[in-house]
This record gives structure tokens, sequence and C-alpha cells, in this order.
């Protein structure tokens, strides 16, 4: 029996902690450089990650950010000349108790839009773009927020994609949404849950 | 208090431990990558959420401080090494309420004082306290340096490190104004919750470990290998400050 509260192993000789301290530094170091600098940070010095596959995830996320370019506006594109006619249009949307839906416009980047939308309800809303070439369903949001009812500004597309809304109608009973927008589109899209989308052309 | 090594010799070294050694500290990183990848941070819904809340939320707060402290794995790293020796109850609440009131201290002015630190800097000085503890428990410092540092202040001390990486975090998020204090103490006290269930689970595993013969002859290799992670999070901490920047 041993009379004591704390049992320790027997301390080893300073030589076995220096190596094994070492191993550990050691192995750490591997597993960085072969595995994981490939994989968070696209490093890859002795082209194991390139081997492994894993350069492909930080490549993912890259590729995520260059199609978002970096969304600042050069000093270049204060004036952005515009070839197609001046459209504007006032769109109403009826939507259905606790039912969402989504609409959006092709903008090119730097292509500029104006809107104002108001809702007879309380809507959560999302103001995103899903950008060209991305895999589906990627977006980078704009705006966000619970229980609103009304929104207006002016965007201006950071990269070419579908920008637009998806309005989720908080309430239990059905409800308009009213949209009013300006710009130099082309073309919009209506999404809602279990229809094919509706796409409009503007001559 | 009386401290007895015990009798047993450990076995020599021997090709097959540091083959245990490197596959082991391999394969639980392979498993941290797996997960998405920023699990130190907070991501996907979690930030949606963070960026919009106003005014007070006890709740989502709560769970989200639990949910950090559950799924941090340099946090629960460093106390696997502190608890890894203390056979009392009494020990282990004792040390983790220092580790507690040091990461509630720095957690709590952090975020509330608006202080700003690097978080690469402060996640890979997190990383070297799971070194500094592994070399601890292999009894590296009476060895290498003839003396043993009070280990009492360092969990506080390193406590205090743990905190400055739970505020950076959430400072990550222009976080509102508004009930900022509340949502932060929120944030705190699931912090400890999850601090608490994480222990648990550990404890339980380590006693039961402990009970085995396995455990004396097998502490040593452990941790090395801890302090292997240790490493690993300092080397991964360190390269995203360097590649990256702030």
């Amino acid at each position: 029996m041993i009379d004591a509260e704390k049992i320790l192993p027997p301390t080893q000789a300073r030589e076995k902690i220096a190596v094994a301290a070492g191993a550990a530094l050691l192995v750490a170091g591997l597993v960085l450089v072969v595995a994981i600098l490939p994989a968070e940070y696209g490093v890859d010095p002795l082209g194991t990650g390139a081997k492994l596959g894993l350069t492909a995830l930080s490549e993912a996320e890259q590729k995520a950010a260059a199609l978002t370019g970096g969304s600042t506006v050069s000093a270049a594109t204060v004036v952005a000349a515009q070839d197609g006619l001046f459209k504007q249009e006032t769109v109403e949307f009826k939507v259905g108790p606790r039912e969402w839906m989504e609409y959006k416009y092709r903008l090119d980047k730097g292509e500029a839009l104006l809107y104002s939308w108001k809702t007879t309800g309380q809507v959560n809303f999302e103001f995103h773009g899903e950008p060209d070439g991305a895999p589906s369903g990627y977006a980078e949001t704009y705006e966000m927020k619970q229980a609103a009812t009304q929104a207006s500004g002016t965007f201006t597309a950071p990269f070419p994609g579908i920008h637009g809304w998806y309005w989720e109608n908080r309430e239990n009973r059905e409800m308009t949404i009213t949209l009013t927008t300006a710009g130099y589109y082309n073309l919009s899209h209506e999404f809602r849950d279990g229809e094919a989308p509706k796409n409009k052309m503007f001559k | 208090m009386r401290y007895v090594r015990s009798k047993v010799k450990s076995q020599r070294a021997n090709p097959v431990r540091w083959l245990f050694i490197g596959v082991t500290t391999v394969v639980l990183f392979a498993v941290v990558l797996l997960k998405d990848a920023s699990a130190h941070g907070v991501t996907g819904t979690d930030a949606l959420f963070l960026r919009f809340i106003q005014g007070v939320a006890v709740g989502p707060f709560m769970y989200l401080g639990a949910k950090h402290m559950v799924t941090g794995y340099d946090h629960l790293a460093f106390l696997v090494g502190v608890i890894f020796f203390l056979y009392r109850l009494k020990d282990v609440l004792l040390y983790v309420s220092l580790f507690t009131i040091g990461h509630s201290l720095t957690l709590l002015v952090g975020v509330l004082g608006g202080i700003q630190a690097n978080p690469y800097i402060i996640d890979a000085i997190i990383g070297f306290s799971v070194v500094y503890k592994a070399f601890d428990n292999m009894d590296g410092f009476k060895r290498f340096f003839g003396f043993q540092p009070e280990t009492r202040l360092a969990v506080l001390i390193f406590g205090l490190f743990h905190g400055f990486g739970l505020a950076t975090k959430l400072q990550e998020f222009a976080l509102s104004e508004n009930g900022l204090a509340a949502n932060i103490v929120s944030f705190n006290v699931g912090v400890e919750i999850g601090q608490f269930l994480a222990l648990t689970g550990i404890l339980i595993a380590l006693t039961y470990w402990r009970t085995r013969p396995g455990f004396m002859r097998h502490a040593f290799a452990t941790n090395a290998v801890l302090m292997g992670i240790g490493f690993l999070l300092v080397g991964y901490q360190l390269s995203g400050y360097f590649i990256l920047g702030s």
C-alpha cells in the first residue's frame, strides 16, 4: 500500500524528456507542413498538399473570395456608362401566410440599382447576391433583417451575378410586397417554393 | 502531502512508442481538421446571429458560450494537461477555478473594455500553454531548470490568455452595444457550463484510465502527445499570423 495522496510516474532522465519534446515538435512540424498549411492557407512547400488533394480546400476559399471580387469600388467606377435603355418597374407580389419568395435581377459588376420596397405585413428578409460561377446556392449577404416592413436604397453590384431579395412572411395572413426599382437590368427572376422560376426580360 | 514516485520502472524508449506518439498526434488532428476549419471561431449561422442581434439575448449567448468551450480544442487540451495528475476532486476544483477566474476576467474586460489583441498571437500563446503544461507534466522543469514553477499561478496566468482568446473571437463581430454587458456575462456563464460538461467527460475517462496499469506506463508518452498537439496549435496560429496577417 502506498500512503500518499498523489502518485506520479517516475521522473525521466533529461535526455528522454528532450527526445520526447523534440519528437513532438518534429511530428507537429511535419503535420503542419504536409497537411495543415496546404489545406488551410494554400501554402505547400513540399508539394504534398497537391498530392493529397488538400490544396483544393484552400483554393475553394480563394475562389469564393475572387468571385466576390474584393468589393472595393475603384475611382474609375464613379461613373459607369450604360448602353442599354433606362428601365423602371413597380411589381406587386402576394405571399401566403408563412411562405417565402425571392426576386432578383441579373446585374454586372459595377452596375447600379435603385430600389424601394414595402410590405403590408412583417417580413424577414435577406438582400444578397449569387456570383456567376459559384456553386449553386452560394450567396453573399448584403443586408439581413428580421421583422421589417420596408427598405430603400441604392445598390452597386460587387460582382456579376443575380442580386436581390429573399422575403419571408412572418404572419398568418397573406401579404403584398410592392417593389419599385430603376436601373439598366435586362433580366429578373422570381423564385417561389415548389414552383418553377419565372424569368422576365426587359426590352 | 507526500508525493511518492512509483517504484515501477518505465520501459525503455523504443521506436514503437514514438510511432504511437506520431500516429496519435496525426489522427487527433485529422479529426480536428475534418470539422469545420474554423471550429475555434464563431461561424456560419452563429456568426449571422451575432452580427444582427439587438438587445439582450441571455439564452442564445449562454448557448454560444457553452458551444464555444466544448468545441474549443485548445482550451480543452490545456485543461486535460492541468488535471492529468490531479487525483482529488478538491484539487481539480481549485485548479479549474483558478483557470475560470483567469479567463472570465479577460473575457469580460477584453470585450467590454474593447481591448484589441491579435487573435493569432493570442491563440498561439494558448497553444503554448498546452506545450508548457505537458512539459510540466513530464517533470521537465525539475529536470532542466531545477525548480518547479508555481503551478497554480501558471494556470491562473494562462487562464488570462485563454480568456483573451475567447474575447478576440467575439470582438470580430461588431456586437451591438445594446445589452452587451448582459450578453457577455451570459456568454461567460455558458463558457463555464461548457467547461463543466467537458471536464466531467474528461474526468470520467481519466479516472477510469487511472485504474488501469497502463496509465503510469503511458503517462509520459501521453503528455508527449499533448505537447505535440500544443506545437501544432502554435504552428497553425503563427502560420495564420504570418500568412494572413491580423
